[in-house]
């Protein structure tokens, strides 16, 4: 049980990492990024190239990844978002949908098919605690995962940046009245988006193998976490990814492991179903 | 008028005469297998035009109904030993009544939320094919799945089962051409242009949208059989994501909200992977790109072009209010055109510059 527990509260903070990167593009600008997914397998196998590859140390390795992401960031915002920005909501949905299948040939194009992987964070020796094994790389899973909060939290919170981007998530029209550049606070979003999915891939990447579709997954599990928290919240896109993730575990643990992925969707859909409005969200009735 | 009747017949003819000898102008077998695949993709995405393209509500499901129609066939005629016309109902069958079930509950979000429900949805159909592998044969699939035969006559060449599913194609295109023409065919179109005005003129938009998901699912069911029993062997890798996505450019690329743009289509997207061998499996690269561009510059599809092109230098001058199709309906049919088709000159103006575009209902988010 406790097992269970750590291990799914590691990959929660994942998950949550993950749903914090797509919520945020979606208070900005209204607009699920289904090439989430792909950003996410972009940075696990950046990870790799840099890691194992390349062989920089695993620290340096999340800084490159993070470098790189910006880039990622920049240019889906520029290439992407920018010029479809003023057609339909539809029409830029299918336009990220286009782009999720077209990185998916990118990466298949760039990495090959083989699945890759990459080291945990520190020592493979689990740590003893009571009755529990952790993995020293869970322990590195939450510090960045509650690092990475606090930093998002105080960037929102406490500098001029952050009350811009919330301005201009509640409204575009006003916030450009105001003065602020709304299109340069837009990629600001998009790259701190881009971000969040280069680090949920790299803390993912030691756990699974980095295939194309591995991305995929944790989009549909960061969507299922933002439902269950709340659609829009950024507190409600942390406890759903916490619950997703040891949701997950335990249905692994309990009832089967084949059937974990085909479980949690199957909870999502429910979810959405019966309780639109998340756990401890906004009402998103008219908004679906 | 009169004239276009009088050429209707010889043209009618024509067409049966070509798509009777097309087979015997392919060389090898596998250009005929080839053929049959866009026969199988052309049932798929005409009965996808029904949700995605009449109703206008992105679906992701189909590739689901599509692996459900496929599995159901695959299992009785090889565990079962049934009959490939009793496996062909069962196809349908299924689908329509998963088509339903889901469709009730799950209608009742829209847009961007749909679209990540019934990517779900096909997910686990997908993921189940995998695991559940005492009845679907797991990873590695279903194989020597029978080909089609109707009491003792085996269609086991690629021509014959051309004829057959050709057949198929095309009494599966009337039916969804005479749906479009019920009350629930306007009914969908009502749904795309304001669902909020269709639910005010009275029309029980769920129930309508529940319909247009359930014709679908059993047109992939149908789909599904034909595929199945035409390749003899299924796995659960044809049924990814880019499945799905393969589905959904086709019916951009043809053009949606029309069943000639859905035939079209199908047609173009098998056909284009065998133009681009020199980018070996990268083709989904292209796909992703091409949905973007024709999003963007080409709303609408090929069909949808055409028609524009053809009313504009080649047909009679008629001015007539366009139908809101995909290419008109981001916004109301205003003043404007009014104004500009009275005088006569149809410019050549692009609607979505002249007016802010202005978000569907079933768009918003």
């Amino acid at each position: 049980m406790g097992q269970l527990l750590i291990s799914g509260l590691a990959i929660g903070c994942i998950y949550s990492l993950a749903s914090l990167g797509f919520v945020i593009t979606y208070k900005s600008v209204g607009i699920l990024n289904f090439a989430y997914g792909e950003m996410v397998s972009v940075g696990a196998y950046l990870a790799a190239t840099f890691v194992v590859s390349v062989g920089v140390p695993l620290v340096m390795g999340l800084v490159l990844v993070l470098i790189a992401m910006v880039g990622v960031g920049v240019a889906f915002a520029y290439g992407v978002y920018n010029p479809l920005r003023n057609k339909p909501v539809r029409t830029v949905v299918m336009a990220t949908i286009g782009v999720s299948i077209a990185l998916q040939a990118l990466m298949l194009l760039l990495w090959g098919p083989y699945p890759k992987s990459l080291p945990v964070l520190g020592s493979t020796s689990p740590i003893r605690l009571g009755g529990t094994a952790i993995l020293p790389h869970n322990i590195y899973i939450f510090g960045f995962t509650i690092v990475s909060v606090v930093l998002l939290y105080l960037l929102y919170g406490r500098t001029s940046v952050g009350w811009r981007m919330q301005a201009v998530a509640q409204d575009a029209e006003a916030a450009r009245l105001m003065g602020i550049n709304v299109t340069s606070i837009i990629v600001i979003t998009w790259v701190l988006s881009a971000m969040f999915a280069g680090l949920a891939g790299f803390l993912l990447a030691p756990l699974f193998f980095i295939t194309t579709s591995v991305g995929f997954a944790v989009m549909l599990k960061a969507f299922a976490a933002c439902i269950i928290g709340g659609f829009g919240s950024l507190e409600g896109a942390i406890v759903g990814g916490l619950f997703v993730g040891v949701a997950e575990s335990l249905l692994a643990g309990y009832v089967s492991t084949a059937y974990k992925d085909v479980l949690t969707f199957g909870v999502l859909i429910a979810i959405l179903i019966l309780m639109p409005q998340g756990l401890f969200g906004e009402k998103i009735g008219e908004k679906v | 008028m009169r004239q276009r009747k009088s050429m209707l017949l010889p043209g009618l003819v024509l067409a049966a005469a070509f798509l009777i000898v097309l087979p015997l102008l392919m060389t090898t077998d596998y250009w005929r297998q080839l053929l049959n695949q866009a026969l199988v993709y052309i049932v798929i995405v005409v009965g996808y035009n029904f949700f995605t393209g009449d109703v206008g509500q992105l679906s992701m499901a189909q590739q689901g109904f599509f692996a459900i129609g496929a599995y159901t066939t695959a299992l009785l005629t090889t565990n079962a030993g049934w009959s490939w016309p009793a496996a062909l109902l069962s196809s349908m069958c299924v689908t329509g009544v998963v088509g339903a079930v889901v469709g009730i509950p799950t209608l009742r979000v829209r847009g961007q939320y749909l679209i990540m429900v019934t990517m779900a949805f096909s997910e686990i159909v997908r993921l189940v094919a995998i695991n559940w592998s005492s009845l679907t044969g797991g990873a590695s699939g279903v194989t020597k799945i029978p080909s089609p035969s109707i009491g003792g006559w085996e269609f086991d060449t690629k021509t014959s089962i051309y004829y057959l599913f050709l057949t198929i194609a095309i009494v599966m295109i009337l039916v969804a051409w005479r749906v479009r023409k019920t009350k629930y065919g306007r009914a969908f179109l009502a749904i795309r242009d304001g669902e909020l005005a269709a639910s005010v003129m009275g029309l029980n938009t769920t129930y309508v949208k529940v319909v247009a998901f359930f014709l679908s699912a059993v047109f992939a069911g149908v789909g599904g059989n034909m595929f199945a029993s035409s390749f003899n062997y299924i796995s659960p890798d044809t049924f990814g994501l880019s499945q799905t996505v393969l589905i959904l450019a086709m019916l951009l690329i043809g053009g949606e909200g029309s069943i000639a743009g859905a035939v079209v289509g199908a047609i173009i997207l098998t056909y284009l992977p065998e133009l681009l061998r020199f980018a070996h499996g990268y083709y989904m690269f292209v796909y992703g790109v091409l949905i973007v561009l024709i999003t963007l510059f080409l709303p609408g599809g090929v069909v949808g072009y055409a028609k524009r092109f053809w009313s504009r230098h080649i047909g009679p001058r008629v001015f007539k209010i366009p139908p809101p199709g995909p290419d008109a309906g981001d916004r109301p049919f205003d003043a404007q055109d009014l104004f500009t088709r009275s005088l006569g000159a149809p410019k050549k103006t692009d609607p979505a510059s002249t007016a802010p575009p202005v978000e569907r209902a079933g768009d918003a988010a």
